[in-house]
């Protein structure tokens, strides 16, 4: 066997099938077009193949990108790198109980006015604790710049209301708001999972966060919002810009829905309403109540109290009609006796390939609140 | 050329040079080293974990053809219609990140 297929073997192994032998095929012309380059410019059979195997470089580094790509069991690709690269593995999983801070903060503007914000908050120092020495959190003057193991460019959040919560002489250790994290976060390639509903751990890469378990359920219900936000994102261009909720997130109207789901999962329950926005017009958004399956298969949601009477359907566009009818109507308009509902599946992953709202196929038009 | 810089941007690169169309393992080699006057010089072997990889996320799609002058055959890669919102979303990220960036970046 010559250099070349000795590389090539090297590079592919672990492979299976189709795979394998595309790869291979794939390698095998790569090799093949660039010593008839080396051989063009002048250089001997054996120099233009040499030149052509050290340009491809460490065969090791295109198997390991290769098994990666290519769903190879997780332990024996760790197994793999692990015999390359010794302790590296060590060094970049890491999991310690993390505290997070749900619920409201009052902070300071430039004008010296206090603002409350709602949201999921992690101290700067505690977040720099939990994670492994790879990762780098960098306070900048914009900022916070973040890069974590497995992304594929570092993110940078900035210094905005909400983002992140400067308090007094706290400044350089101020609260990271982590919804806004994970959603930046989850556009960079690296996984972020929020876990589960009962044992909720936040997955950013290679990393696992323990949330304390006193972690309260609107905390948990805010994280599972991110993914809501991107899915009614990819829903249609203006849904996006149409999902608020308003108000506390523990008052209002109870609805118990039987959707015989299994315990533990997680949905969220999505209603039109009128609302005043910001250059003081009114018009129609969506809010929406989040909650998992009980025993029994049903599911608890709160929303706004005018939503009392809702009926529930498996057809999205009723929803965007409906907030089309608020859009267009006065400012005193409501929507008539029912509210339309959509029930959509979540799955806790925020950077899914599958951004589709995932409506649930359900018709339940009479619900007990 | 660091390393992680090329990383970083590893996918908008790749996804860009298939913008027009579509090339295999050399050529995009050969054109992103002529697009950017040699800046970027791929470690050649990890080109091809990460088309894979980008193959996988339904980006791209790879099909082999056969060579025009001889040898074996090529893996032509094509730009899907998600690998192309993927781009323009890329493109626009990197737009808005280096308008955010202009003022520390120093003068040239």
């Amino acid at each position: 066997m010559n250099d070349a297929e000795q590389f090539i073997r090297r590079a592919t192994r672990g492979l299976w099938g189709k795979r394998r032998v595309e790869a291979q095929g794939e390698l095998r012309s790569h090799i093949y077009e660039r010593t008839q380059y080396h051989l063009q410019l002048g250089s001997n059979e054996q120099d233009a193949l040499t030149r052509t195997l050290r340009d491809l470089g460490d065969p090791r580094a295109v198997h390991l990108g290769l098994l990666r790509i290519h769903s190879l069991p997780l332990l024996m690709t760790l197994a793999l790198m692990g015999a390359v690269v010794t302790g590296v593995v060590s060094t970049l999983v890491q999991a310690k109980p993390i505290v997070i801070q749900g619920g409201s903060h009052f902070v300071q503007d430039g004008r010296h006015q206090f603002e409350r914000v709602d949201g999921v908050y992690v101290r700067l120092s505690d977040l720099k604790a939990a994670l492994p020495r790879t990762a780098h959190l960098t306070r900048i003057q914009i900022g916070l710049a973040v890069y974590l193991p497995g992304m594929v460019r570092p993110i940078t959040l900035l210094n905005m209301v909400g983002s992140i919560l400067q308090q007094g002489s706290n400044a350089e250790n101020p609260l990271v708001n982590l919804t806004d994290l994970t959603r930046e976060l989850s556009q960079t390639g690296v996984v972020v999972d929020v876990g589960g509903w009962e044992r909720p751990t936040i997955r950013l890469g290679a990393v696992e966060l323990d949330l304390d378990p006193g972690t309260n359920r609107a905390v948990v219900a805010e994280l599972y919002g991110t993914e809501l936000l991107s899915r009614t994102q990819s829903w249609s261009a203006s849904s996006g810009a149409l999902l608020w909720r308003i108000g506390p997130r523990d008052i209002g109207v109870r609805h118990t829905l039987a959707l015989k789901a299994r315990p533990g999962e997680v949905f969220a329950l999505l209603v039109p309403q009128k609302v005043e926005k910001m250059n003081s017009s009114f018009g129609g958004v969506l809010n929406y109540g989040i909650g998992a399956a009980g025993a029994d298969g049903s599911v608890t949601f709160t929303l706004p109290a005018f939503a009392r009477r809702i009926h529930v359907t498996g057809d999205l566009q009723a929803l965007e009609r409906a907030v089309a009818a608020l859009n267009q109507g006065p400012a005193d308009s409501a929507l008539a006796e029912m509210y339309p509902a959509v029930v959509i599946r979540l799955t806790g992953k925020l950077n899914s390939t599958d951004k589709r709202p995932m409506p649930m196929n359900v018709d339940l038009r009479s619900t007990v609140p | 050329m660091d390393g992680n810089t090329l990383r970083g941007h590893l996918d908008l690169i790749l996804l860009s040079s298939l913008k027009h169309e579509p090339l295999y393992g050399v050529a995009i080699i050969t054109q992103v080293n002529e697009r950017t006057g040699g800046y970027f010089t791929f470690k050649e072997g990890t080109l091809y974990p990460a088309l894979h990889r980008l193959e996988k996320a339904g980006l791209i799609t790879g099909e082999f053809h056969p060579a025009p002058h001889g040898g074996p055959p090529r893996k032509y890669y094509t730009l899907t219609e998600q690998g192309r919102s993927e781009l323009a979303r890329k493109q626009k990220d990197w737009q808005a990140f280096s308008q955010a960036m202009r003022p520390f970046g120093g003068e040239v």
